[in-house]
């Protein structure tokens, strides 16, 4: 226990609790600024969030069952595959056709194909893609064509045969091939549920945007007070010695009230808090000698050290031995504590 | 009588003088004894606030510190009776406080008193002896009597008994168990001289034999003075510091001192007195008749050192007593 106590004491040393205070403090200066990084991260894993549930919604169709057709030549690879076996009526389908074969691209000349005929499906458009890449020292060629289809209406769609002819220009011999017709079930349209999330998005920016705005005029306005005030004339603040001067002419107070144990025991209270502040020394456990001896490292004048100890021996005489009930005897020590905090204001 | 609260201002004052007339004799007596001791002030002055406040010392310190010189020169100067008992495992209580002789020609036995019968007792080396010797020097300290056989006697006063310790060699000692060591009012740790007072002790020593030393005081002047003590003034606020002091031994949570897994022990009800009477024998010393912190502050150590028993994880982390008692002394606030 004591030693965890005296780790985390030493690590609170080391880096300084201080610093750790300036830390927070600077973070708190630039709260405005967090909450806009802040802000924007959110959005970020929002919108993140929200490709992820539209993508959970349409989902990923395996390829394989997709109705996929692969008719083997020797030389040429077919495959037709849709991304999806099923789909709402207000989406869209892709349809991909992929010749590959072993060689260059030049190896056989293709014969552009014919799109598929489509029932319940329109062909809103196509591209193909030409490919060429090594594995294991060989060279694999592919080439791609996509078709975008909008279904026309519900129910099981149908996608025909896409017939693909090439010319091997090697041996010059042509031949040609075709992918099995695919179906597809087109169901009713499906409102997207990530519309409430694009709502609570646009929300939030909104809500951004006007903490901006609302912050800028704030400390525009929070300037324009600073500037005010700095052209006002300045009120100096009160030194130390005036302040304790302050609260000894409270004190004197108590000597008219005849409460003279009171007073030195105050009066000593405020020597010591002074010399505290003023010096930097810790009192707390140290008697009017201990006291003393501090001040005489701290190169105080002699008279200094000598009016101190004058006062709080006295005060010493009153606190412990029922000394100085006299009212006069209160007032010398207030006219020496008012002389050395004098001294010390010059 | 006067308590402490119903005392005025002018009964402090009387006390003031009765101090300032009888504690004369204290600088004349250390001066004395400084012409035969170098250095060890802190001793004889210890030694002259055991016999003000009637209680007894435990120093711990290597040999050769002057310690039998000390009291010897001590016991000299206020014309009392010194003795000197070297305690070995063979000791008997008897050979410390005496025995029953038969005489056979009268047929009746006679009593022998020991060594003990003295005013200023050296036990040196005391855990050097068995626990039934130890034991029996104890209780006379406490009692401040002996029974031989059926017959109770008093000890001359003043009665102080100085043991000693020897922290070097603990093979088979009998160390003294903590409830025994805290009947001794102060617990002194001597360390050796600096340069310059052993320079001095050079010098003094070169000639055979010590100057003679003047008798300063009398027993009775000592037993007046201890009146005197009695009747110094403590003031309320110092019987508060006393206490916080003490009870920060016990509950250093409450004084928001992180010592609790340091101290297995606080200091006992025999402390917080032990520190008001020497508190007060300080006092008389410096010629005041009333207590201040200072007071406290400057026999604290002494009387709290043997009194708070510290944890083995304080031993693991080499902080002793004294670490304690100095921690607990900067921190709590000084009245």
């Amino acid at each position: 226990m004591g030693i965890d106590k005296r780790l985390v004491k030493f690590i609170l040393i080391s880096f300084g609790a201080i610093d750790v205070i300036k830390l927070l403090k600077v973070i708190l200066k630039m709260r405005f600024y967090l909450v806009i990084l802040l802000s924007l991260i959110w959005v970020f894993s929002a919108s993140s969030w929200i490709n992820s549930q539209a993508d959970s919604v349409y989902g990923e169709q395996s390829l394989a069952s997709g109705g996929q057709d692969r008719t083997m030549e020797t030389k040429i690879q077919l495959e037709a595959s849709v991304d999806r076996p099923e789909l709402p009526f207000n989406e869209k389908l892709t349809l991909t056709v992929q010749a590959s074969w072993d060689g260059k691209q030049d190896r056989f000349k293709i014969t552009p194909i014919t799109p598929p005929e489509c029932q319940k499906f329109e062909i809103l458009g196509s591209s193909s893609v030409n490919e060429a890449k090594m594995v294991e020292g060989k060279t694999k060629s592919t080439k791609t064509f996509e078709f975008i289809l909008k279904p026309t209406e519900t129910g099981i769609g149908r996608i025909g045969s896409v017939l693909f002819s090439y010319v091997d220009n090697v041996t010059e011999d042509s031949s040609s091939l075709s992918t099995q017709p695919i179906s597809v079930t087109i169901n009713p349209p499906v409102e997207k549920k990530a519309s409430r999330y694009k709502i609570l998005l646009i929300i939030a920016i909104a809500l951004i945007f006007i903490y901006v705005i609302y912050s800028a005029k704030k400390k525009t306005k929070k300037i324009k007070i600073a500037d005010q005030t700095e052209k006002e004339v300045k009120i100096p603040e009160k030194t130390l010695e005036e302040r304790k001067l302050e609260t000894l002419s409270d004190l004197s107070l108590l000597i008219s009230e005849g409460k003279a144990d009171e007073f030195s025991s105050k009066v000593y209270k405020l020597t010591t808090n002074y010399l505290e502040e003023k010096y930097q020394i810790f009192t707390t456990g140290k008697t009017t000698n201990d006291i003393i001896n501090s001040l005489s490292t701290l190169n105080l004048p002699e008279e200094q050290i000598a009016l101190l100890k004058d006062i709080m021996s006295t005060c010493d005489l009153v606190k412990f031995a029922k000394e100085m009930v006299e009212k006069e005897r209160c007032e010398e020590i207030f006219s020496k504590v008012k002389r050395f905090l004098e001294q010390n204001v010059k | 009588m006067h308590t402490e609260t119903t005392r005025t201002a002018q009964d402090i004052k009387a006390i003031q003088k009765r101090v300032e007339k009888e504690s004369l004799f204290v600088q004349e007596l250390l001066s004395e004894i400084g012409k035969v001791i170098v250095g060890q002030k802190y001793l004889v002055e210890r030694l002259l606030l055991a016999l003000l406040s009637n209680g007894h010392i435990l120093i711990e310190g290597v040999p050769g510190l002057a310690k039998s010189l000390s009291v010897k020169t001590l016991s000299d100067a206020i014309q009392t009776k010194f003795q000197r008992i070297q305690f070995t495992p063979d000791l008997l209580p008897a050979d410390l406080i005496g025995t029953m002789i038969y005489n056979p020609q009268e047929g009746s036995f006679s009593t022998k008193k020991g060594p003990i019968f003295s005013n200023l007792i050296l036990a040196d080396e005391i855990n050097r002896a068995p626990a039934k010797v130890q034991s029996a020097l104890l209780e006379a300290m406490q009692e401040r009597q002996v029974t031989i056989g059926d017959n109770s006697y008093k000890l001359e006063e003043p009665f102080l008994v100085l043991a000693t310790q020897n922290p070097i060699e603990q093979e088979g000692t009998y160390p003294l168990p903590e409830a025994q060591v805290d009947r001794f009012m102060l617990k002194l740790s001597l360390t050796y001289p600096d340069r310059k007072e052993e320079w001095e002790i050079i010098d003094r020593n070169a000639e055979v034999g010590f100057p003679p030393v003047r008798k300063v005081v009398n027993p009775d002047s000592i037993m007046k003075a201890r009146e005197v003590v009695n009747q110094i003034y403590v003031d309320e606020k110092i019987k508060d510091y006393i206490l916080s002091i003490v009870f920060a031994t016990r509950n250093p949570e409450v004084y928001n001192l992180d010592l609790k897994d340091l101290i297995a022990y606080g200091a006992s009800p025999r402390a917080s007195i032990y520190l008001n009477l020497v508190a007060k024998a300080h006092a008389f010393l410096k010629g005041r008749g009333y207590v201040t912190p200072e007071d406290i502050k400057a026999i604290g150590m002494d009387v709290l050192r043997h009194r708070v028993i510290v944890t083995y994880e304080a031993e693991a982390e080499e902080t002793t007593s004294e670490d304690i008692v100095r921690k607990i002394f900067d921190e709590i606030e000084v009245p």
